[in-house]
């Protein structure tokens, strides 16, 4: 090929553009591109459309034909809910009708109405609510749900821990009644930590969005996504989000602890969140102690042998309650 | 009217998302925000004319919704805690819109692609593939993958070109 070429080889231009050409090969490409002005222009013109590739992203690819149904049913469930509201409120008269009958029974309308999940100190437990969403409560975890749930309403209340696997209705939307904030979504998974004497309500999204508020707040929402943990602080009566760094959230229901770099303090932390058992470091000085490893469903006494060999420390148990001893790592 | 509809949100849909994320930056809350435009126009579709063109109307309605989002995330934001959350707070402006449009040209010049020359180009172009490995994956020969690629630059430089001279504007300006 000749400078003054007037055409060059496409395949030979884009596996120039691809960086696949050999040393002999580029000087061709760029001989050509010089030979005349059009050679340059047409030059430009592919490199242009080639290098706007990098101004996207398949991860950024909207799929139009999904979105159009995610649109349509997202109509139709707002048109129907005009219906169900007309239609409920029969429903609720007859049901408040039922409660006024029975209340003047001996029956208290707690136990007519409500139905209630407690786990102990120990265990852990699934539960399938009538809509078909699914909770994980955590131990020392109570869940209250109305007997009427998923009719018209999705509300339950919660106190301690629990992981939400909530499906998607958008006519109703899912509403956890915590002590002093509430948490809404309409189909999402995400983690619940409300334990009552704690300062703090954290909620760490796996899937999709949800939005914590202050109880009665309900207009300073926060929206936390994936990734996200949104939480309230009891104390400065907030709510605010940041990105979630602790990859052990779920330790509890999946039995699998990643550690990186993190310290003995930490590690015990998280071991009885999961494990439900007290922990406690005899001394100060084991919290130089650092390790980075992963535990996929092992038993405690496992996880402990390991920590006792790999951080030449001394494990004791009594009543119960592990106790950690040992010189530290400095 | 609801074929009308359809069209409309066809037509601007992935533009309008690439636009409202000038502003947010998560773009699965952009396309609420955009979906959410769309629920209202169906609910107001008795009042809503649909012979006229309902583009100035959808980005001022997206651009509205962005800045209410914005400012409701924003009081939430503690500052000890937040992390790299930052905000754009530009007012609205044309070239967002033509990168938009642009963005949403791309993928619909990479999807009108045949199949076999978009899955070949998406691979070495966004996953980064050498010829030999696409060659590879794919049990095709080195030569057939070369000539998709090219192919498809050809292709998409035909489907991009009135495009093109709107990219060089805006990196120009230092607006991408």
């Amino acid at each position: 090929m000749t400078s003054g070429d007037r055409y060059i080889d496409m395949d030979l231009l884009t596996r120039y553009f691809s960086g696949e050409t050999s040393q002999e090969e580029t000087r061709k490409v760029e001989e050509w591109m010089s030979g005349s002005e059009d050679n340059r222009k047409e030059f430009d013109q592919l490199k242009q459309a080639w290098d706007l590739m990098d101004k996207t992203h398949p991860r950024r690819e909207i799929n139009i034909d999904k979105e159009w149904k995610y649109l349509r049913n997202k109509i139709h469930a707002s048109a129907d809910q005009h219906h169900k509201v007309f239609h409920f409120r029969r429903v609720i008269q007859i049901a408040a009708a039922v409660i006024l009958l029975v209340s003047i029974g001996l029956v208290s309308r707690q136990m007519i109405l409500n139905k209630s999940v407690n786990t102990k100190m120990t265990e852990t437990r699934e539960i399938s609510l009538p809509d078909g969403s699914k909770v994980t409560l955590n131990a020392g975890s109570k869940i209250i749900y109305a007997k009427n749930y998923a009719l018209s309403n999705r509300q339950v209340k919660l106190t301690g821990e629990a992981y939400f696997e909530v499906k998607r209705d958008t006519t109703l939307p899912f509403i956890i009644i915590l002590n002093d904030a509430e948490i809404e979504v309409l189909g999402t998974s995400f983690n619940v930590k409300a334990y009552k004497g704690s300062n703090k309500i954290e909620v760490t999204v796996t899937e999709g969005q949800v939005s914590l508020y202050e109880k009665d707040i309900r207009n300073k929402r926060i929206i936390a996504t994936v990734g996200e943990k949104a939480i309230y602080d009891r104390n400065r009566k907030i709510v605010k989000k940041t990105l979630n760094a602790d990859q052990n959230y779920m330790a509890w229901k999946t039995h699998k602890l990643i550690f990186n770099n993190d310290k003995l303090s930490t590690v015990a932390e998280t071991v009885e969140n999961v494990y439900h058992r007290k922990i406690v470091l005899k001394n100060e000085k084991l919290n130089s102690c650092t390790i980075t490893t992963r535990f996929e469903g092992k038993d405690i006494e496992t996880i402990l042998k390991v920590l006792e060999s790999t951080l030449d420390i001394t494990i004791e148990q009594e009543n119960g309650i592990i106790y950690l001893s040992g010189e530290g790592c400095e | 009217m609801e074929q009308r509809y359809e069209e409309i949100f066809r037509t601007y849909f992935s533009t309008l998302c690439y636009f409202a994320q000038k502003y947010v930056p998560d773009l699965d809350a952009c396309k609420e925000i955009v979906h959410n435009v769309f629920v209202i126009i169906w609910e107001k579709r008795n009042e809503f004319d649909f012979e006229k063109p309902a583009k100035s109307y959808l980005f001022t309605s997206v651009y509205n919704r962005c800045m209410n989002y914005i400012r409701d995330q924003k009081k939430f934001i503690d500052n000890e805690d937040a992390q790299e959350i930052s905000w754009n707070k530009e007012a609205i402006n044309e070239n967002h819109l033509e990168a938009a449009e642009l963005e949403s040209q791309i993928w619909e010049g990479i999807n009108s692609l045949p199949e076999k020359c978009r899955e070949i180009f998406i691979l070495n172009r966004f996953e980064e593939k050498k010829y030999a490995q696409i060659a590879d994956q794919l049990k095709i020969s080195v030569k057939t993958v070369e000539a998709q690629i090219s192919k498809a630059l050809k292709l998409l430089r035909e489907h991009l070109k009135d495009y093109i001279h709107l990219l060089l504007f805006l990196i120009v300006n230092n607006l991408w």
